[in-house]
């Protein structure tokens, strides 16, 4: 019996709990070590459309293409960030910021794609996300949630390794899922599921499907999330008042609640949308707007995931589609720049600091630079998931959890 | 047919040049599309279909594009596209030998689960028909009756493969059938049809039900999304789903006693409690229930558990997206404990794999 034998057996269950992960990591001599795993459970703050790096983690100042945006020193030595994410500057001792990240997809899907499997499309192989291997490697907790839940967006799939590992999907964060509550009262429903189950069992002898039972398995799902007793993870109702001001009355900020309250819960990839970032015109007034709904809550997740205890093993990380233009167009706005963009994380076994940097104009970046597979790779590996894994895909070749990427040595303790 | 490996290189496995990929696309670049409508009009929005006889510019300023903005529009045998492309090529496609055994591919893969060739889009020398002689004879039969799908589908419809049942035994060229769950039409479809909900709708008024229909569709096709390309022995299902079809509106309302529905009738007609059973059995299942199946129904018609007092605390769901959302405080939940039974019936039917899986 090997690792994989033991997490199979034992995922959410009382092995799994013995079962420590590690991640095998290549080292230059090509000695494999393993690491164990310091996350537990990962949150992607996804800025969809793509923020400008220079409005937010990359400010340039003084130069031209640096517009009207200020910069402010924060708590992390040697970093300083847009003037409109003080709530971020004052938590960034526990950031990692990447300023040198490049890439080469710059139309939305495409790059949206990319950062979600660490694959650019391809017409043959629909690629699993992060959050689906995740959910597929480390199995569903035992109360019942999901391991894969999607706030405000439809995040992505999880490709080849099937829907049953794709996200659960809350379009609108803070209260219960649609349909959760049977549409009969008292003991109805408990009635109504012995028959069913009956009729179950018999189709099942008659019709010799296997079908049956995997569509059973799908159903007790559903049904034990409906009662699980951490259902109210979804609900924002009962934080505190104080709580809900700090992370702000934003759909953004009951997200990024609701992704604290079930990571504590169990649940392994939470991914929670901020939409709005695709700022071709009026990059500035936008951008600020838009930072007036992250950095708070951003920060107030941090903040609350140290204070209680769950930053350690929960990795955070901020990310959109790609970079923005340096150069200003015409309507005061940035069009999409794959070549150097921008990202952050926290936790989860992260080493706070700076890494890369652009060039003054902010639109080469520094040597080395890293790609979206080493960012994922990363993510992986503190996950604890090697992130050379592979997995048969359907047009029967393996395919590993990222494409030839590699843990950004710096980002990792 | 599969040619986007040749999309980056020549073929490995097969004969097609990249060239052939980038004059193929070529194609599709002949044509532009102009919207007529700014804001949408009940979903759909009109534009017109323009030929071209260049790509427009702003995808020759794409690296990726210029090559197959050069390139000569070209068919995949060769066959130069004049004058045109789009009627060039709707016409190649359409006289394409491979025109008529893909229709029928695709059709007989929808019924049957699995096609001639799987995947379905994967038409080559080398992935081999696993009954040439039958995929050419439907194909032959296709084109000389003027390309008609209806009587593709009757043909296959009547057809002894078609009409076996599922089986425990190995399946080996269509000898059972094999189980496919409902795609989310059909689903939908079976659903109000075994149910008369769409009647009980209109009876209560206020309601537009061809419209709540096409968003219920839209609903469905969002949420039972599958992919149809490959032959699976697999059921992959999402939470989601189970709780759309547990306690979302559609089926709560389906199994409703609501006058003008299956149920509604049903439950009041002066059926025997056998007879209701079998009903309602014949009008999801179409077929009897056994007599397992009949013995449990009527020992709970005998003796109908006591139905629970209304909880007034109970929540209400909200949910906005449910095109059936205002159903919920329209119906009160019945207070007749054999009422109950025939909607618990029919519950259990429309939830049961015997429905949703065409076996």
């Amino acid at each position: 019996m090997n690792r994989r034998h033991l997490l199979m057996l034992g995922a959410g269950g009382f092995l799994g709990a013995m079962v420590t992960r590690f991640a095998r990591e290549a080292r230059a001599d090509g000695a494999i070590v393993a690491r164990p795993a310091k996350a537990k459970a990962m949150i992607l703050l996804w800025m969809n459309g793509g923020p400008s790096h220079l409005e937010t983690w990359d400010p340039k100042p003084g130069h031209l293409n640096g517009g009207p945006t200020k910069a402010i020193r924060t708590a992390l030595a040697g970093l300083s960030v847009s003037e409109n994410m003080p709530h971020l500057a004052a938590v960034a001792q526990k950031l990692t910021v990447i300023r040198s990240m490049s890439s080469k997809e710059g139309n939305h899907q495409r790059a949206q794609y990319l950062m979600h499997t660490g694959y650019s499309p391809t017409p043959t192989v629909t690629h699993p996300s992060l959050g689906g291997w995740v959910s597929k490697k480390l199995g569903a907790p035992a109360n019942g949630l999901p391991s894969f839940v999607s706030l405000g967006g439809p995040s992505f799939g999880a490709g080849f390794l099937g829907v049953s590992n794709g996200p659960f999907v809350i379009q609108k964060a803070g209260a219960s899922p649609d349909n959760i509550l049977p549409e009969t009262s008292g003991d109805r429903f408990a009635r109504r599921r012995a028959l069913l189950d009956q009729a179950e069992q018999e189709f099942a002898q008659r019709s010799g499907s296997a079908m049956v039972d995997d569509r059973r398995a799908v159903y007790a799902r559903a049904v034990s999330l409906m009662g699980s007793r951490d259902l109210g993870a979804f609900d924002v109702d009962a934080e505190p008042q104080a709580v809900k001001t700090e992370y702000g009355d934003t759909d953004f900020g009951r997200g990024c609640i609701v992704a604290r309250r079930l990571v504590s819960s169990g649940v392994r990839f939470v991914e929670v949308v901020q939409d709005g970032w695709d700022t071709h015109q009026n990059n500035f007034a936008r951008t600020k707007s838009q930072l007036g709904i992250v950095d708070p809550a951003a920060a107030a997740l941090i903040k609350d995931l140290d204070q209680r205890g769950l930053l350690a093993s929960t990795l955070v990380v901020w990310l959109g589609d790609f970079g923005r233009t340096p150069r200003i167009n015409g309507n005061e706005g940035r069009d999409h720049y794959p070549q150097a963009w921008s990202c952050a994380l926290a936790g989860g076994g992260t080493r706070p600091g700076l890494i890369g940097s652009t060039d003054a104009a902010g639109e080469h970046v520094s040597t080395p630079n890293y790609g979206v597979p080493d960012l994922l790779a990363t993510c992986a590996t503190l996950m604890g998931l090697d992130p050379h894994e592979e997995a048969m895909s359907q047009v029967g070749r393996p395919i590993a959890i990222t494409d030839s990427g590699q843990p950004i040595a710096g980002a990792i303790t | 047919m599969q040619i986007q490996c040749a999309q980056c290189h020549d073929h490995k496995t097969e004969k097609w040049k990249q060239q052939d990929f980038q004059k193929f696309a070529a194609c599709f670049m002949r044509a532009q599309t102009l919207p007529l409508d700014g804001p949408m009009m009940k979903g759909l929005k009109r534009a017109l279909v323009r030929d071209i006889d260049r790509p427009l510019p702003r995808f020759m300023r794409e690296a990726d594009l210029q090559p197959i903005g050069r390139a000569a529009p070209t068919a995949l045998d060769g066959t130069a596209m004049t004058g045109t492309v789009r009627e060039s090529i709707a016409t190649w496609m359409t006289k394409s030998p491979w025109f008529s055994r893909e229709a029928v591919n695709r059709a007989w893969a929808h019924f049957l689960g699995r096609g001639f060739v799987d995947p379905i889009d994967d038409i080559r020398p080398s992935n081999i028909s696993d009954a040439p002689e039958l995929e050419d004879a439907l194909a032959k039969d296709f084109t000389e009756h003027q390309y008609d799908l209806k009587r593709l589908m009757r043909t296959i419809a009547l057809s002894r493969a078609y009409g076996l049942a599922t089986a425990k035994a190995p399946n080996v060229l269509w000898s059972h059938f094999r189980a496919t769950p409902l795609g989310p039409n059909e689903m939908l479809d079976a659903v109000i049809d075994a149910t008369g909900v769409d009647e009980a709708l209109r009876r209560l008024g206020r309601f537009n039900v061809e419209e709540l229909t096409e968003r219920l569709r839209t609903l469905y096709g969002f949420v039972f999304d599958v992919d149809e390309e490959f032959d699976r022995p697999t059921f992959e299902g999402t939470i989601t789903q189970a709780l759309i079809q547990l306690n979302g509106r559609l089926i709560a309302g389906g199994s409703s006693a609501l006058p003008g529905s299956a149920v509604g009738r049903v439950a009041r007609s002066d059926m025997t409690d056998a007879q209701k059973v079998e009903a309602l059995y014949m009008r999801t299942l179409s077929r009897k229930p056994s007599a397992t199946e009949l013995a449990t129904w009527t020992a709970l018609f005998a003796h109908p558990p006591p139905l629970p007092d209304p909880d007034p605390t109970k929540k209400v769901q909200r949910n906005p997206k449910d095109p059936l959302a205002q159903l919920n405080n329209r119906v009160p939940e019945t207070r007749e404990p054999k009422i109950a039974i025939v909607e618990d019936l029919m519950w259990t039917l429309l939830n049961s794999s015997e429905f949703v899986l065409n076996h």
